[in-house]
């Protein structure tokens, strides 16, 4: 999984600032050869005032112009005009992806969901001509103090493509989602207030002894666990740490002084 | 057959969510006196229950429920977290690619009981490789871990402590194919036999508003609060 993901983070690094989550969708969109990429947040959890529109794309057509939501954060590769049409038409109200993912934490392969009340408003074939992909995956993000969002990915291609690029990826996707979200927190200064538990001192010893450049297994042997209880560790270290893959929760964990510097 | 409901939606349920409330307690708090809070009617139930978690349930020929077990994602409140961090060296477990099980109940009637709990294991498993998630934790009686193994799904004990309920174990399970299949197998499930899809209850009042993203409920039923307000968490 991690080396599309290594490549994700190296393009971002080229590209500057990690916050900039416009990027983030482009380069994604990219890494995966899928159509279309689109996070929103309904809420970040955040007092209302703090809360201003906001609307980022990184491709030129896609602007400011879909604001009137308000209190909503959005990034993605749609284009404006589609977003604008989806709003008129009031497509959310029978979306079944928005409806589903409002109540649900797993992840929905839009094969699975039921379009027959959305086709009625003639949607898939609208979204079709917006160069919306048939098939898409929708992973629901929620967090602390009332945070929602969504992340999808989409592509027009057959359902049997899919499903085989699903079970590529599906675990590179869900940590993207969770990573764009947390950029989102992260830009809005929200981090440390909401969303982050503190690294125990085992976390802190995992990360420290990988940056160390020690093997899983050894590093494992040296805390007394078994290397799947490490495995654990790390991965909770590297999602508290904001991070996409190990080595980033290292360089993070190092940037902000957790570890001493690699 | 299986059922994958939420929480929110257990109410389309009621007789089978009742059948799994009274066999937890029965299970839980009878036999293995847990200290756990009963209703009326006989129902164990706790404030996990109120944050809409996913039901994995399993159902009889008959439509009767003769296994569950309740899956939250660990990116919110979970029991290992809030409750068991002492067992698993302090640290709270956090990660999308990792879910709490909690609850896990096979019914020990009848002759299919061990492959009933292969069956749910294999659906639990499979059901984390769809959501793309690598492992399940979670915090259960000393002597369960030797049940996991027989049934072909071994946990892996990640910590140990004693509470007014006697010993107890966190537990670690792997999520992958070989794992899945070997379950498989176990439980005599042919490949796609079931399709293991979360139960749509009927379509919810989505206010409009422009983006229709805004001031939406969050939930499709009425929950208390103050108990639905951590379920975001």
């Amino acid at each position: 999984m991690s080396r599309h993901l290594s490549e994700i983070l190296e393009k971002l690094e080229r590209l500057g600032e990690l916050g900039r989550f416009g990027d983030i969708i482009e380069t994604i969109r990219g890494a995966y050869d899928v159509d279309h990429v689109c996070y929103y947040a309904r809420s970040l959890g955040l007092d209302s005032r703090h809360m201003d529109d906001y609307f980022v794309g990184s491709l030129p057509e896609v602007n400011g112009q879909v604001r009137q939501g308000g209190r909503m954060v959005a990034a993605m590769s749609y284009s404006a005009e589609w977003m604008a049409h989806y709003v008129e038409a009031n497509f959310p109200e029978t979306d079944p992806v928005v409806q589903e993912s409002l109540v649900r934490f797993d992840p929905i392969n839009w094969s699975e969901l039921d379009w027959g009340v959305a086709n009625k408003n003639g949607f898939m074939e609208e979204a079709a001509a917006f160069g919306i992909g048939n098939q898409g995956y929708s992973i629901p993000v929620r967090g602390p103090g009332g945070q929602f969002a969504i992340f999808n990915l989409n592509k027009a291609t057959t359902e049997d493509t899919w499903a085989k690029i699903l079970t590529e990826h599906r675990t590179d996707f869900l940590l993207l989602a969770h990573y764009t979200h947390q950029q989102v927190l992260k830009l809005h200064g929200q981090e440390h207030q909401h969303t982050v538990r503190p690294l125990s001192m085992r976390e802190r010893d995992a990360v420290r002894l990988i940056g160390e450049g020690m093997s899983r297994g050894r590093a494992a042997e040296k805390l007394g666990i078994s290397e799947n209880t490490f495995r654990v560790y790390i991965d909770s270290a590297r999602h508290k740490l904001g991070a996409l893959n190990i080595p980033h929760a290292v360089a993070l964990a190092a940037h902000r002084g957790i570890i001493p510097p690699v | 057959m299986f059922t994958l409901v939420y929480g929110d939606d257990l109410y389309n349920f009621p007789g089978l969510a009742n059948e799994m409330f009274c066999d937890r307690r029965t299970q839980f708090k009878d036999d293995y006196g847990w200290d756990l809070s009963v209703d009326d009617a006989g129902r164990e139930t706790d404030e996990y229950d109120l944050m809409n978690p996913l039901y994995l349930i399993l159902r009889d020929a008959n439509g009767v429920h003769v296994g569950s077990t309740r899956l939250m994602p660990t990116t919110g409140p979970t029991m290992i977290a809030d409750h068991f961090a002492h067992m698993t060296d302090g640290v709270e477990i956090e990660s999308p690619l990792i879910w709490e099980t909690t609850r896990f109940f096979v019914a020990d009637r009848g002759a299919n009981s061990a492959r009933n709990a292969a069956a749910l294991m294999w659906a639990g498993c499979q059901f984390g490789l769809r959501s793309g998630i690598e492992f399940y934790v979670g915090v259960t009686g000393a002597h369960m871990p030797r049940v996991f193994a027989a049934c072909g799904w071994p946990a892996e004990i990640i910590g140990e402590a004693k509470d007014e309920s006697g010993d107890i174990v966190a537990c670690l399970w792997e999520v992958n194919e070989e794992l899945a299949d070997r379950l498989r197998r176990r439980a005599h499930i042919e490949k796609g036999e079931h399709s293991l899809s979360v139960y749509r209850g009927p379509v919810k009042n989505a206010p409009s508003g422009p983006g229709g993203l805004v001031d939406m409920p969050l939930s499709g039923t009425p929950t208390t609060p103050e108990l639905f307000l951590p379920a975001l968490v």
